[in-house]
């Protein structure tokens, strides 16, 4: 694995002065001096809670005919940067390549040149690309022509082949590409027809290269999917005699190499040494002022802290929209990055209110921007920013992947997006080139922004960005990706080497041979074994879930592009009632139909201040371990699989800009669902409670009124106060995980319980499961990095800002909790986990 | 549907099993068997009394064989049927037997034969008897052993419940046929209800089914006959689409192929080849069956490999395409899709030099010459475009029974599996190839039989149907049927 780390901050001075802004000439540099922010931000001092410098880089190049060969070094009209010229060095030598160098740095240049230079080798030569969306396949399909055929001045045929090609121009694509540009879910469907379609035999027999765009997009489910199909095609290609190299570009991530290598089942060199220049950068860490009275006013025990907090946390969007009103405002033209509910239209109006609010008075041209739109409008905000008639732009993260928006001063992003990656992604976004550049954080109210206001270095001095976590171990998903492959050819132990390893493979086969949907009589050691169910089973494939049953999304009232919702989250999130936030649009969801094959979630656009939280029960049984990892004193961390059934029995209504319950708890008649996925506990010794009560000092909690409804809350005080210190610790480790890996939190659930008959469980224990069936990595993930987790999450919890005992939402309280986070105890959860790590150092 | 295919017994699944009597015609004069149900045995006897089919009642108690003769007596049976010597083959019905599959412990597994097996009288429990269960999946055949008692054949005519991921489209079966051929050979298929009667007529949905119905077209003689004037009027039918359905119904209620386009055929005489592999997704192309000539006086030839996968055959058919049948068509129904491109494939793998010589001879897919081609040149009889069942309707009779062209697939997949695992060779159980030669000889014969009927119609395309369509060309038809 191979550290990545492509920014180099150079720190500022200090913090008790403006933040200079001084490459960007005379007037902006007057924008955040201390005068201007007097202006605006009468406390500023207190909001800044850090800021950073990243200096100027200038170019690293290389002459091109030190790489390349004529005609395409003489035609290349300029220098490549050293990484360029590193990438191509080692294609030249037969590798396979990861390239993780920041946003705009040219990484699509190494592939076109790839290609160009063996299509000058060999003129039949042929390479596919993988983007991950259509959009993005339709940017470089022109990219590519004006390079390759423009630029470059080479005879390639370059076709894009997906959904939106028609029959016609598919077979000319077929029978005459050099380049394919398709995407993964493409590629799954088109892959069976290799020998049945006129073209693929000529497309596949003479594939050199393999490129894989944006690689850090495929993690979790996808991830899973896509790896298969990557397999799929690897053993299809051996089958033509092509053994292609590959190129996958990515964002900056931990671990480039074994990404790659777990994505497609080859080796891989990382090149992330960059070389190209950029402008300077200030980064400032912004912090609004939380509305300590809304949350006074709400400890009063019955349990529902999130209401004060609700209210306390509107402050963020409209802090945001302030910040970027204030640089509009001094004529930085901004894109500010929001996740707020209440959407980029109130966001923009927001800002435009204090524009005019200030004490400037001035009118701001601001727009929102979102999927939802419809493409002609957002071809025109874009080509309006492009022309500079924009002041600012308020978006959501549907900019962040690849789409040229054109450049901007300054990116202003409302809450932590959820990883460095993406967070480096969106700020990237402002100063293309090498123009100077400021951007500013504007932190949200969860666990994750304020361990990162708390810590800054987390993003600046830590060398180490997070791992994208994506596996194969999901058998179920396997299972079916192996049905595809005898559908493509009929299975040999040859294949095994694609296909799960030699005894994945032969077990697995010999499953469908007995379930009849694999030929009985076929042997992999003779001739072979064909597929023998119903057509197409790629046709079944879904890539947004691993049962193979996901939920279309149907609007009543217009148009909905939603992707397919997996079971999983369709109980959860979209039960009948429940109300989501979709590409900038508030909808609710009237009616599940959960009848096979093909169900289905009817949803309506609403204007609503309302949001929704879903409830439930959870049971975890038949525990299996695979994994063991045995600390000192009778502590234990255990991963491995079992059976989560999981009941979203109801849920309630809140407004979002009070928090205040509006209706509920409602049942959402959804039935119980049971995950067979994997899972890491925590296992204590058996006297663990009563010790840990014991050796507190504070007083003992008393339990809620909410509690008293629930009858898995234990009510009396002293298993009350432990139960919520395991809670806590839960609740903590999954909230920080994103810290340190990159996953969705959405995807992972756990349960903490005083006792479990299981085993290996003496006394209390906490899970954590994947909420997707079959698994998709991400507890195991956390299994390997709990050590790291633990610590982070105890030096967190402990000291949060709050000081609370029952927590907030910047420490232990989660959105996602089914108990309404009920109950939660940082004294008793910080001792717990202290107990846990000493465990850890004793150990050996 | 029941009257097309005509069956012995009908059984009722799940999951409304109980309606399939009410729902059936009075006219057929059918035995419906129900599994699961009522106190006693459900039995039924075929015509020719070769064969007792019994569904197993409810609850879990032991059948006797005095039971099962007290009730098989009222169906007039004279042999014995707990007797296996002389007695009728035994086709025993339950729902009790399912699969279930389960990826994560990588296993599938036959649930419930042991509380099953313990139902069933000890005599009855022999290689003649054909189990049949409406909890696995129309088309699962599986041979098990249980205890010493030897194999039992279980045979799916249902719906499983179990997790085939995405093997299977997971919609509910329509119906299923099973075979039962007197050489012990067990045929399974699922049927489309959709595409009896009305419903099964080209070009004829849910909606125009609604529309004729209202108009008291219900059945495709009635279709076929009625006057084009009458069915144009009708809403939904511009005057093409109803010429286009008349002539489909017609094609099917007179058992004829019917021009319905302008395209000839070539004046060349025809090969005709059929192709045998290990599967629908086939690696192999074993045996190449080769018609030169006729379908009755034709002569016949085999291309079979010597060895497994040693593609001998291929360049021995591919001597005499580019020798003695120089510049002749070859002809194969459903070609395009499959035939062709998988020799193809074949050739590339083991004689890539003839591959240019294979792509380049005129190739034609008869199928999609009838279906396809400009619109459509014939409208065929049959139930389906399968090629048994037009030939089937055009009056063709195969030589062999019982086999069709995914058992060959397994018969030869089998052997396969043998030749490698087995050091001797003279263990190894080689299958009856001159069966499954004459299967394929079948086939192409079969073919050639359609093709004689497509050259009619060619020769007397659309063009010359009377212009109102109505019926004057049904006399001069007669020499086709």
């Amino acid at each position: 694995m191979t550290d990545n780390h492509s920014h180099r901050p150079e720190h500022a001075a200090s913090t008790d002065t403006a933040v200079p802004v001084p490459d960007g000439g005379a007037s902006r540099r007057e924008i955040l001096s201390e005068s201007q922010l007097n202006e605006s931000f009468p406390d500023w001092r207190e909001r800044i809670r850090h800021r950073e410098r990243l200096g100027a880089q200038s170019a690293d190049t290389v002459a091109p005919d030190r790489v390349l060969h004529d005609p395409l070094a003489s035609r290349l009209g300029h220098d490549l940067y050293s990484h360029q010229a590193e990438a191509l060095d080692l294609l030249e030598a037969d590798e396979n390549v990861v390239i993780t160098t920041s946003t705009s740095s040219g990484k699509t240049l190494i592939y076109q040149l790839q290609i160009g230079r063996n299509h000058l080798d060999t003129d039949t030569a042929t390479a596919l690309c993988l983007f991950p969306t259509k959009a993005l396949t339709n940017d470089q399909e022109q990219a590519l022509n004006d390079r390759l055929r423009g630029e470059l001045g080479l005879d390639t045929h370059i076709g894009t082949y997906d959904g939106d090609t028609n029959d016609e121009r598919k077979r000319t694509v077929r029978e005459n590409a050099n380049v394919i540009l398709t995407n993964p879910a493409g590629l799954n469907v088109y892959l069976p027809r290799h020998a049945k379609d006129r073209g693929w035999h000529r497309f596949y027999s003479n594939l050199d290269l393999v490129v894989i765009d944006e690689g850090h997009e495929y993690g979790g489910v996808m991830g899973t999917h896509v790896a298969w199909i990557l397999r799929r095609l690897r053993r299809v290609l051996a089958h033509y005699g092509a053994d292609p190299q590959f190129v996958i570009t990515t964002a900056t991530i931990g671990n480039p190499a074994a990404h790659a290598a777990t994505l497609t089942g080859a080796e891989f060199s990382v090149v992330n040494d960059d070389g190209s220049p950029r402008g300077a950068r200030d980064i400032v860490l912004w912090e609004p002022p939380l509305d300590e009275e809304a949350l006074d006013g709400n400890d009063d025990g019955t349990g529902d802290l999130m209401e004060g907090f609700e209210r306390a946390r509107r402050s963020s969007a409209r802090e945001a929209s302030s910040v970027t009103a204030h640089l509009a405002v001094n004529g930085i033209r901004t894109l500010q990055f929001t996740t707020a509910r209440q959407g980029t239209e109130i966001g923009a109006k927001q800002t435009k209110g204090a524009a005019r609010d200030h004490p400037r008075d001035q009118y701001v041209a601001v727009e929102p921007y979102h999927a939802g739109l419809g493409k002609r409008k957002r071809r025109a905000v874009e080509n309006q920013l492009k022309a500079a008639d924009l002041d600012a732009v308020i978006s959501t993260n549907a900019l962040e992947l690849g789409i040229d928006i054109g450049s901007v001063d300054a990116t202003v992003t409302d809450s932590y997006p959820g990883t460095k990656q993406s967070f480096w992604q969106q700020i990237g976004r402002a100063g293309r080139g090498t123009s100077d550049a400021l951007s500013v954080l504007v932190g949200g109210t969860d666990a994750m922004d304020a361990y990162i206001l708390d810590n800054p270095g987390y993003l600046f001095d830590d060398d180490t960005v997070e791992d994208a976590v994506v596996s194969i171990d999901n058998d179920r998903v396997f299972a079916d990706h192996l049905l595809a492959a005898a559908a493509e050819r009929p299975l040999t132990a040859a294949d095994a080497p694609y296909l799960g390893g030699d005894d994945r493979f032969r077990e697995m086969t010999a499953m469908w041979q007995d379930a009849g949907l694999l030929e009985r009589s076929g042997d992999l050691d003779a001739g072979g074994v064909t597929y023998a169910g119903d057509r197409r089973p790629q046709s079944r494939i879904s890539l947004y879930g691993t049962t193979g049953t996901d939920y279309e999304v149907i609007r009543a009232n217009g148009e909905i592009e939603h992707d397919p919702v997996a079971t999983e989250r369709a109980y959860r999130d979209y039960h009948e009632g429940a109300l989501f936030l979709h590409a900038g649009q508030q909808y609710e969801v009237t009616a599940v139909d959960h009848g096979q094959p093909h169900p289905r979630i009817h949803v309506e656009a609403v204007a609503t201040t309302q949001y929704t939280q879903t409830l439930s029960t959870k049971r975890v049984q038949n525990l299996e371990v695979t994994d063991h990892t045995s600390l000192a004193d009778g502590y234990d961390v255990y991963f491995g699989t079992g059976t989560v059934r999981i009941t979203y029995g109801s849920y309630m209504a809140r407004d979002y800009r009070t928090g205040e319950l509006v209706k509920g708890p409602l049942p959402t008649e959804t039935p119980p669902l049971d995950l067979r996925t994997e899972l890491l506990w925590v296992s204590l010794p058996e006297d663990h409670a009563g010790s840990t009560i014991t050796g507190l000092d504070a007083p003992l909690l008393e339990p809620t009124e909410r509690a008293g409804d629930d009858p898995r809350v234990p009510m009396e005080q002293a298993r009350y106060t432990y139960a919520g210190g395991l809670h806590a610790a839960e609740h903590g480790i999954i909230q920080l995980a994103p810290l340190e890996l990159m996953i969705d939190n959405h995807d992972i659930g756990g349960l903490s319980t005083p006792s479990h008959p299981h085993e290996t469980i003496p006394g209390p224990t906490w899970f954590v499961h994947d909420g997707i069936d079959g698994g998709i990595g991400f507890s195991k993930a956390i299994y390997e990095h709990i050590e790291t987790l633990a610590a982070r999450t105890r030096e967190h919890i402990a000291e949060c800002e709050c000081g609370r005992r029952r927590g907030c939402p910047l420490c232990v309280m989660s959105e996602d909790c089914g108990n309404n986070n009920d109950p939660l105890d940082t004294a008793t959860g910080t001792m717990i986990l202290d107990d846990l790590l000493a465990a850890f150092d004793a150990r050996s | 549907m029941v009257d097309g295919v005509g069956p012995d017994v009908l059984v009722a699944t799940e999951p409304r099993a109980s309606i399939v009597g009410p729902a059936l015609d009075r006219a057929f004069d059918l035995d419906i068997l129900e599994v699961g149900t009522g106190m006693r045995p459900d039995i039924a006897v075929t015509d020719d009394t070769r064969c007792l089919v019994m569904a197993l009642p409810m609850g879990e108690d032991p059948l006797t064989p005095e039971q099962i003769a007290a009730r098989a007596e009222t169906s007039s049976v004279d042999d014995d049927p707990a007797d296996p010597a002389t007695g009728p083959q035994l086709c025993l019905i339950t729902r009790s037997v399912s699969l279930s599959v389960d990826p994560y412990a990588r296993s599938a597994t036959l649930d419930g034969v042991s509380g099953y097996r313990d139902r069933v009288p000890e005599q009855w429990w022999t290689a003649r008897t054909v189990h049949l269960s409406t909890a696995l999946r129309a088309g699962f055949t599986t041979t098990r052993t249980h205890g010493t008692d030897g194999d039992a054949r279980f045979v799916g005519i249902g719906t499983s419940n179990a997790d085939l991921g995405v093997g299977t489209t997971g919609g509910p079966t329509q119906a299923t046929l099973v075979a039962l051929h007197s050489n012990g050979a067990i045929g399974v298929s699922e049927i489309d209800p959709r595409t009896f009667g009305l419903r099964g007529v080209p070009e004829i949905g849910p909606t125009r089914l609604e529309t004729l119905r209202d108009a008291g077209i219900t059945t495709v003689d009635a279709l076929a006959d009625a006057p084009l004037r009458r069915l144009t009027e009708l809403s939904g039918l511009g005057r093409t689409s109803a010429n286009t359905v008349q002539t489909a119904a017609e094609a099917r209620s007179t058992n004829t192929v019917l021009p319905t386009g302008t395209d000839s055929l070539s004046t060349q005489d025809p090969v005709f080849i059929d192709i045998e592999t290990d599967g629908l997704n086939p690696s192999t192309a074993w045996l190449i069956g080769v018609l030169d000539g006729g379908p009755a006086d034709g002569h016949y030839m085999s291309f079979r490999e010597r060895a497994i996968d040693d593609g001998s055959h291929l360049k021995a058919f591919m001597t005499w395409l580019t020798g003695a049948a120089a510049r002749r068509p070859v002809v194969a129904w459903n070609g395009y899709r499959f035939d062709f491109p998988v020799i193809t494939e074949q050739l590339r793998q083991h004689h890539p030099d003839l591959v240019a010589a294979w792509t380049d001879r005129y190739q034609l897919d008869a199928l999609w010459w009838a279906t396809n081609k400009n619109g459509g040149n014939a409208a065929l009889p049959g139930r389906t475009n399968k090629l048994e069942h037009v030939a089937d309707a055009l009056g063709w009779e195969p030589s062999t029974n019982g086999i069709d062209g995914a058992t060959v697939a397994k018969l030869y997949t089998a052997y396969r599996s043998q030749v490698a695992g087995e050091a001797d060779a003279g263990a190894v159980a080689v299958p009856d190839w001159d069966r499954l030669e004459r299967y394929c000889e079948d086939d192409v014969r079969a073919l050639a039989t359609i093709y004689e009927h497509l050259e009619g119609a060619a020769r007397r395309d659309a063009q010359t149907k009377t212009p109102t369509g109505e019926h004057s060309s049904q006399g001069s038809l007669t020499d086709f049927s």
